[in-house]
């Protein structure tokens, strides 16, 4: 008898179970405590950064950390710092609207497809499939080649790959729960497909979907980079953590620390996101967790 | 001396007791019931015995078998034990199997282990035992898998491992509660004659009193962690002298009241009485497998060409072992399911045309309970909401009234009006079954449709419930269509029976007729496996008092 069990576990829910639970998990503490030290630093730039970032002071070039420059300077004499805290609104800004993306076409998709079965669910899949079987970043540098670099075309390049991660998702999700007796009580009272999917399916697989959402943020943070990297993603300039690494590259014996920082804002971040991400899973669905 | 012998045995599980005090003791080649509802400690009984218990455990008091103090032993010298001379058996078949391995090479991995014997010994050996649990002992048997394996096929491979090696003491946790009234007679069958064969010693652990009067020679009863009474099972059974026995007892035969007299086919057609549900000719059929892109098996009927009347204040048993197709027509009459071919009348209305306004006016008065009372609510909604659920076919009733409805219904079923603001998990087994009762009462239906209702609740609780489903009926003249495969619960509440089998009705007519005299073989099968507290308690006083003449 699998239901008791199961409903157990859905049984312990809400904000005070969840805020008990999540104040507990170490990985989500740290996580969340990163990610939210990144967002500030998003935010705070719009305000206030140490230096101008367009500002080019070629007497100060190439400065190594310093009192007056904490990450030092590049190659055009910008303050690392100031690019950096920029840079992660441009991070933030790209995965963010990505995963948007993802979710807002994925969902209602992946919950279609479950509630409509037969020759929809099969033909959704396969595309679903097929957009799989394209190495994302590989496409995602044919659609900005296609319709031009900048930061709106790889945004949508990310956010397409996002589709079927969250249509696949929230399909199969969707699928166990409407054979749950509960949704069976909501047809016989008469409920349609989607008022159900609403009501019902929705809040039931929400902390999948978020779990998976945290995920999907550091995947588009690092696809971002990735972009922005082989200078695809925004253009200068305007600043961005991949670029600054590409521009660091060809200095990296005498100025090292024109990659270092840069480098580990992307690892920072990412870590913590995927940190808040598992831990989020610990929380949100017991389910899955892992033994320690 | 006896070979298991429990002395005020007491287990604290993070601090909260358990167990408090259980003596008990069996002796070789005899079985012991260990009875209790759900919560009372009997599955953590036996997994004391076995010192398989869960993180977090503090066990206190004595247990010895077969002389060695098994309280004291260390975890090396516990795997001897275990599967040696212990063997258990659990509920769930399925998930007792790994599911990867060959039922050959899981019986043989115990008598590897055990007695150092090489594989080709072993594979022997495990094809001798398959043959003493009634399993065809070939190669081509040793060679299957569990997922190819029927239930009670199943559950005999596990009583196969356990017993592969002769243990003097075999402990089965609810071994047949899983498995079908027949299946469940041949598993008990077989339990017994291993237990004679071997001299085994047997602990039982049942909710079922039936099942336990059959079965064995003496008896504890649980409750609370607490053994409430135990001694011989015939003489506990019948003197009931601790109340709680008698509670027991009264509960798992119990027959609610009812003040009509029961509706009959025969009867209702004579003075002219329209049925609610008329039912011609119905055939629901599952998609096939599909075999490639292109092509499909052919589909599985789940129900064969069915027909049925159910006239409105009626209870109509549906009664069959698992995969007859009880289900499907229940969900099909519900238009959870779509049918291929036939013809469905509800209170006049064809339900088998398109939609229209009619039907869905019509489709109010048909509601649902569902077996289990855990899975049928969405945890994430109020009972007000959850309770309020088919009124969504009522929209014109303002938001005074639906809030009215819900009261009634509550209170209609023995929950207080200000529970409606509570959350799912904060009700009972019981309770929670009462609020899908509740659910399906909303709408003032005509006919509700109960699938399986009490089957997941202990005896207590399944006397309740039928209790309150036919004052509901009396009250509030209620038609039932009462699925189960429970026929003591069917004998109590019904009016008339429908067995089914693989789709097709086997039989159809009143209860006293079916159940006193039953015309078709898998009728009197059905009935003749049925453990039945008073039957096996006649039958055992009879044995008792011939051996004495």
């Amino acid at each position: 008898m699998s239901g008791p069990s199961q409903s157990a576990e859905l049984d312990d829910w809400g904000w005070p179970a969840f805020a008990r639970r999540a104040l507990r998990s170490r990985s989500f503490v740290i996580g969340a405590a990163i990610a939210l030290l990144v967002l500030a630093i998003g935010i705070l730039s719009f305000f206030w950064t140490p230096y101008d970032v367009t500002r080019l002071v070629v007497a100060d070039r190439l400065q190594s950390p310093s009192s007056q420059h904490w990450f030092g300077t590049d190659h055009f004499g910008r303050d690392i710092l100031s690019m950096i805290m920029v840079g992660a609104r441009n991070s933030i800004a790209v995965a963010l609207v990505a995963v948007g993306i993802g979710m807002g076409i994925g969902v209602p998709l992946g919950t279609w497809a479950a509630a409509k079965r037969g020759w929809a669910d099969d033909v959704l899949m396969r595309f679903n499939d097929l957009i799989f079987a394209f190495p994302a970043l590989l496409s995602a540098v044919m659609i900005t080649a296609i319709f031009g670099p900048g930061i709106f075309n790889a945004i949508i390049a990310i956010g397409i790959f996002n589709i079927p991660v969250f249509a696949r998702l929230s399909r199969g999700a969707a699928l166990g729960f409407w054979t749950r007796e509960f949704i069976l009580a909501a047809r016989v009272a008469g409920k349609g497909k989607t008022r159900i999917t609403i009501e019902h399916i929705l809040p039931n697989i929400s902390n999948l979907l978020i779990v998976q959402g945290t995920i999907q943020f550091s995947l588009g943070i690092l696809a971002e980079a990735g972009l922005s990297y082989v200078g695809l993603g925004a253009q200068p300039p305007q600043p961005s953590w991949g670029r600054m690494l590409n521009e660091a590259q060809t200095m990296m014996s005498f100025a090292p620390h024109m990659a270092i920082f840069p480098g580990l804002a992307i690892i920072i971040t990412v870590l913590g996101l995927n940190m808040m991400g598992d831990g989020l899973r610990d929380i949100l669905d017991p389910r899955l967790k892992r033994e320690n | 001396m006896s070979l298991l012998q429990i002395k005020e045995l007491g287990l604290e599980i993070s601090g909260r007791p358990i167990l408090k005090k259980v003596s008990l003791q069996i002796e070789k080649g005899k079985v012991l019931g260990l009875v209790g509802e759900s919560g009372s400690g009997k599955s953590m009984t036996a997994l004391s015995v076995m010192k398989l218990l869960p993180e977090g455990s503090d066990l206190s008091g004595q247990i010895s078998f077969d002389g060695t103090d098994l309280t004291n032993l260390d975890e090396t010298s516990m795997c001897h034990l275990r599967g040696d001379d212990i063997g258990m058996v659990f509920q769930e078949p399925m998930t007792a199997l790994n599911p990867l391995k060959t039922i050959g090479e899981q019986i043989a991995e115990g008598i590897r282990l055990h007695r150092g014997a090489t594989t080709s010994e072993a594979m022997h050996l495990a094809a001798d035992i398959l043959e003493q649990v009634g399993l065809p002992s070939d190669q081509h048997m040793l060679s299957r898998y569990p997922h190819e394996l029927s239930g009670g096929q199943r559950q005999r491979v596990v009583i196969a491992i356990a017993c592969a090696l002769k243990p003097k003491l075999l402990i089965a946790d609810e071994p047949t509660t899983a498995l079908d009234v027949t299946i469940q007679a041949q598993i008990l069958d077989l339990l017994r004659t291993l237990v004679t064969e071997n001299d085994m010693a047997l602990l039982l652990i049942s909710h079922d009193l039936g099942v336990v009067a059959d079965m064995a020679d003496t008896l504890t009863i649980l409750r609370d962690g607490k053994v409430m009474e135990s001694g011989d099972a015939v003489d506990v059974l019948t003197n009931r002298r601790h109340p709680y026995t008698e509670q027991l007892a009264e509960a798992s035969s119990h027959v609610p009241e009812r003040s009509a007299p029961p509706v009959l086919a025969s009867e209702a057609q004579m003075a002219g009485i329209a049925p609610l549900l008329s039912v011609d000719k119905i055939v629901c059929d599952y998609p096939g497998k599909r075999l490639g892109i292109f092509r499909k098996s052919s589909p599985f009927r789940a129900v064969d060409s069915v027909s049925f009347d159910i006239f409105p204040g009626q209870t109509m048993a549906l009664v069959g072992e698992s995969g007859c197709g009880k289900s499907t027509l229940g969900r099909c009459l519900l238009g959870l399911h779509r049918q291929s071919a036939g013809e469905l009348h509800f209170d006049g209305v064809s339900l088998s045309d398109d939609n229209n306004e009619q039907q869905t006016d019509a489709r109010k008065h048909m509601q649902i309970v569902f077996q289990d009372p855990y899975g049928s609510f969405n945890p994430r909604h109020r009972v007000a909401r959850l309770v309020a659920e088919p009124l969504f076919r009522s929209p014109h009733l303002s938001a005074v009234e639906k809030d009215e409805r819900i009261c009634q219904a509550l209170e209609s079923v023995g929950l207080d009006r200000s529970d409606r603001f509570k959350y799912i998990h904060e009700f009972s087994g019981g309770q929670r079954q009462r609020l899908a009762i509740a659910r399906a009462l909303v709408s003032r239906p005509k006919l509700i449709i109960a699938d399986e209702p009490v089957s997941a609740l202990d005896v207590s609780l399944r006397a309740q419930i039928l209790d309150l489903l036919s004052e509901l009926r009396d009250k509030l003249q209620i038609a039932y269509l009462f699925i189960s495969h429970d026929l003591t619960v069917v004998q109590a509440i019904c009016d008339e029976v429908l067995v089914m089998r693989s789709g097709k009705f086997v039989e159809h007519g009143p209860v006293e007729k079916i159940f006193l005299d039953p015309q078709e073989d898998y009728t009197r099968e059905l009935l003749a496996a049925a453990p039945n507290l008073e039957k096996y308690l006649h039958e055992r006083t009879a044995q008792t008092s011939d051996k004495r003449d």
